[in-house]
């Protein structure tokens, strides 16, 4: 398997950015997902790798050679796309055989590598099935398996999962995670979905409208967001953000929420967005004197069974809490929120940078 | 006033059978949540509730009122599906304002009102857009709104939430929520998303193959419930189902779980109840958050296992755990470190530990 490298690559479709400035470096062996909104560049930079289009700047290198001219057929790379495109007339084993018999490989070797993949995937059983006998999540195996037979230097993945339901998109992707362990594949995979590439990822680099805006593990995305974008769209329920300003010395005071909060290490006047993340923020019975309190009510409660997602309204805002188990509210009632400030991002009201991070 | 009685409910196409002789009471005002996969019968439910399909036999009673004879129009029902039915040539604020024109409303009134609605919906900026201009999420929220903006008594929906997209579900969740208690209506939501039914209706009823498997608030079908589906569907991730068998006797039993060892059962009552399926294999159902890990010379109840795949999903990290064919996962807290390959106990918390007859998935009880 193989490094991919993106070196300041750009591609633009008439004034229209696709992507710009990408620097990117997978590393051999790695599970790495480019994470975003629709249209946020994601795919194009898989087709990028791919060979179906060209950078209009930057360059392109697969396992440490410059691939240049090179189309998609030479660099060997494996695409498994959201819409699984099975041949409807083949069995699922034919399918798996498909681009071996292509390649003209002789019919044992076929069949032996076939019966390795197969076993890979746990589909043995299924190898006789059609497709239309075949459920969606083994339709999907097979897709993948397909990819798996060719043996090549990456596999690129676009949403290889997002047309299955929650619950065996669940397994699939713990089952794509063991694959990747096993067989030492370089995986990009290209997902919307937080949770699933939180889950999934060695590494996430996450788009904003054709750019990186940050690329990092799992954890660090989501405990250290270098910006108000990043933090908004990791994590669910989302973080909560308070705008107001920060004074001289680290002292945040909410606009439209009661709040003033001391931030060691937050520097520059000026307006700010305080976030916070759900599960950070605690609540108490009213009067309780803590610190960095703010007075609430009880707005909703969903009750989730392993834990509750609370809204609380605050001054004019709703903020969401995360309190772990089966806590009880009533609607109405007031409380007092606990706020840690070593639990509080701050970002720059105005560009959405970071300020501060969470300690 | 709007309460809605089930007695009996029975659809059958040709040989299928849709709902199987269905009984649910729903209270005024309650939110009652339809909860089930694809093929459940939930849908065909609420379209028999909305008049547009007709029961094969049973009674649908509004306020004790028949309906068999009182046609889809006439029954003062608000229906919302999941592919929003709006007019693509109207504008926002005419397709508010619809509903209440085709009543023949005073001008001002149905002026107040869409603003009102639209205030409700956050579309305030949005009502002299056309609706080809709308995203996705707001075209949802126009739906919603022009449905709620004739205040049915009683309102229907239909998956209304599931093609918008993660974050813009949970925010609409709850103004759904805050939309109920302001109007007071019964409603009546049809889902296949459990967390959806558990943050929204005050009871959910939950359904298979056509048959209501049980009907309860959200938290007692979490804890409670009733068989190995209700257990298996409810929760994510879904509740740890191991099969076990009751072995020993003579005040000492315990839970075998072969390659996961054994583990002492307390609870004498339960005891008593598996007695009869005894020699038979149980399953055993116990919570992700219930369950915890601990280090292999750890004494009390637990289960041997190996850690297979551990993942960090923000608030929480989900450890995944074999013992021999026995698959687990354990939900522990943010930034949890643990080796691949670890040698754990999953220690069985107690008075949360399920069981169930292996045979008839029927809950035995919790230890």
């Amino acid at each position: 398997m193989a490094r991919l490298e993106l070196r300041n690559a750009s591609k633009y479709y008439g004034k229209t950015v696709a992507v710009r400035n990408i620097d990117l470096v997978v590393e051999d062996n790695e599970f790495f997902c480019i994470f975003g909104p629709p249209s946020s560049g994601k795919t194009t930079i898989l087709r990028l790798l791919l060979g179906l289009v060209a950078p209009d700047e930057g360059e392109i290198s697969i396992g440490g050679e410059a691939v240049g001219e090179q189309g998609p057929k030479e660099r060997n790379l494996a695409m498994v796309f959201q819409n699984l495109a099975l041949f409807p007339h083949m069995t699922a084993g034919q399918n798996l055989a498909f681009p071996l018999v292509e390649r003209k490989l002789e019919k044992a070797a076929i069949t032996a590598r076939v019966a390795e993949v197969a076993e890979t995937l746990h589909i043995t059983p299924l190898l006789d099935k059609m497709p239309a006998h075949l459920s969606g999540g083994e339709r999907q195996r097979v897709a993948i398996g397909r990819a798996l037979v060719r043996d090549p230097a990456a596999f690129l993945m676009d949403e290889p999962i997002a047309a299955l339901d929650a619950r065996l998109r669940e397994e699939m992707r713990v089952e794509l995670k063991r694959l990747q362990r096993e067989l030492h594949h370089t995986i990009v995979y290209v997902t919307h979905d937080q949770e699933e590439a939180m889950s999934i990822a060695d590494r996430i680099a996450v788009m904003e409208a054709g750019e990186i805006r940050q690329i990092g593990t799992p954890a660090e995305i989501y405990n250290l967001p270098n910006s108000r974008y990043v933090a908004e769209l990791i994590g669910a329920p989302p973080m909560n953000f308070v705008d107001g300003t920060l004074a001289d010395g680290g002292r945040f005071e909410g606009r439209d929420v009661p709040l003033s909060v001391a931030l060691e290490g937050a520097d520059g006047a000026g307006p700010a967005a305080l976030a916070v993340r759900p599960e950070d923020i605690g609540i108490d019975s009213a009067g309780s004197g803590n610190g960095a309190g703010v007075d609430a009510e009880i707005f909703e409660v969903e009750p989730l069974g392993a834990f509750t997602i609370v809204d609380v309204s605050v001054g004019e805002r709703i903020l969401k809490v995360q309190a772990p188990g089966q806590p009880r509210f009533t609607l109405g009632e007031q409380v007092r929120l606990a706020l840690d400030p070593d639990r509080c991002h701050l970002f720059h009201g105005e560009t959405g940078d970071l300020i501060r991070s969470a300690r | 006033m709007a309460s809605i009685s089930l007695a009996g409910l029975t659809k059958r196409f040709g040989d299928l059978t849709a709902v199987a002789s269905l009984d649910l009471e729903i209270r005024d005002k309650e939110f009652v949540a339809l909860l089930g996969p694809s093929g459940c019968g939930k849908t065909t439910t609420m379209n028999m509730i909305a008049g547009i399909e007709t029961p094969s036999e049973g009674q649908i009673l509004f306020d004790g009122r028949d309906m068999r004879t009182v046609p889809a129009n006439r029954r003062k029902v608000g229906f919302v599906f999941q592919n929003y039915a709006i007019f693509t040539h109207l504008s926002v604020r005419e397709n508010l304002a619809f509903g209440l024109k085709v009543r023949s409303l005073p001008k001002a009134d149905v002026e107040r009102r869409v603003a009102a609605m639209a205030q409700l919906m956050r579309l305030e900026d949005r009502l002299d857009w056309p609706t080809a201009k709308l995203s996705v999420n707001e075209l949802q929220k126009v739906a919603i709104g022009r449905s709620a903006i004739t205040e049915p008594e009683i309102f229907l929906l239909d998956e209304p939430l599931s093609n918008l997209d993660a974050a813009f579900r949970a925010f609409m969740r709850t103004e759904l929520k805050h939309l109920q208690h302001q109007f007071q209506q019964t409603m009546v939501y049809v889902t296949h998303d459990q967390i959806e039914a558990m943050s929204l209706a005050d009871r959910i009823a939950v359904m298979d193959l056509g048959v209501l498997q049980q009907y309860g608030s959200p938290i007692e079908v979490y804890n409670e419930p009733r068989n190995v589906f209700v257990a298996n569907f409810m929760g994510s991730p879904s509740m740890n189902l191991v099969p076990c068998r009751l072995a020993g006797g003579d005040g000492a039993y315990a839970l075998d779980f072969g390659e996961g060892g054994s583990a002492s059962v307390a609870d004498e009552d339960l005891k008593r109840r598996c007695k009869a399926a005894r020699d038979a294999t149980l399953v055993f159902g116990a919570r992700p958050e219930d369950l915890d890990i601990a280090p292999p010379g750890h004494d009390g109840p637990a289960i041997e296992a190996t850690v297979t795949f551990v993942e960090p999903i923000g608030p929480r990290t989900i450890v995944h755990l074999a013992a021999g064919e026995r698959r687990m996962k354990v939900a522990k807290g943010k930034q949890y470190g643990i080796e691949l390959g670890a040698r754990v106990k999953a220690v069985l918390p107690p008075g949360k530990c399920h069981l169930f007859d292996a045979e008839t998935g029927v809950a035995l009880g919790i230890a």
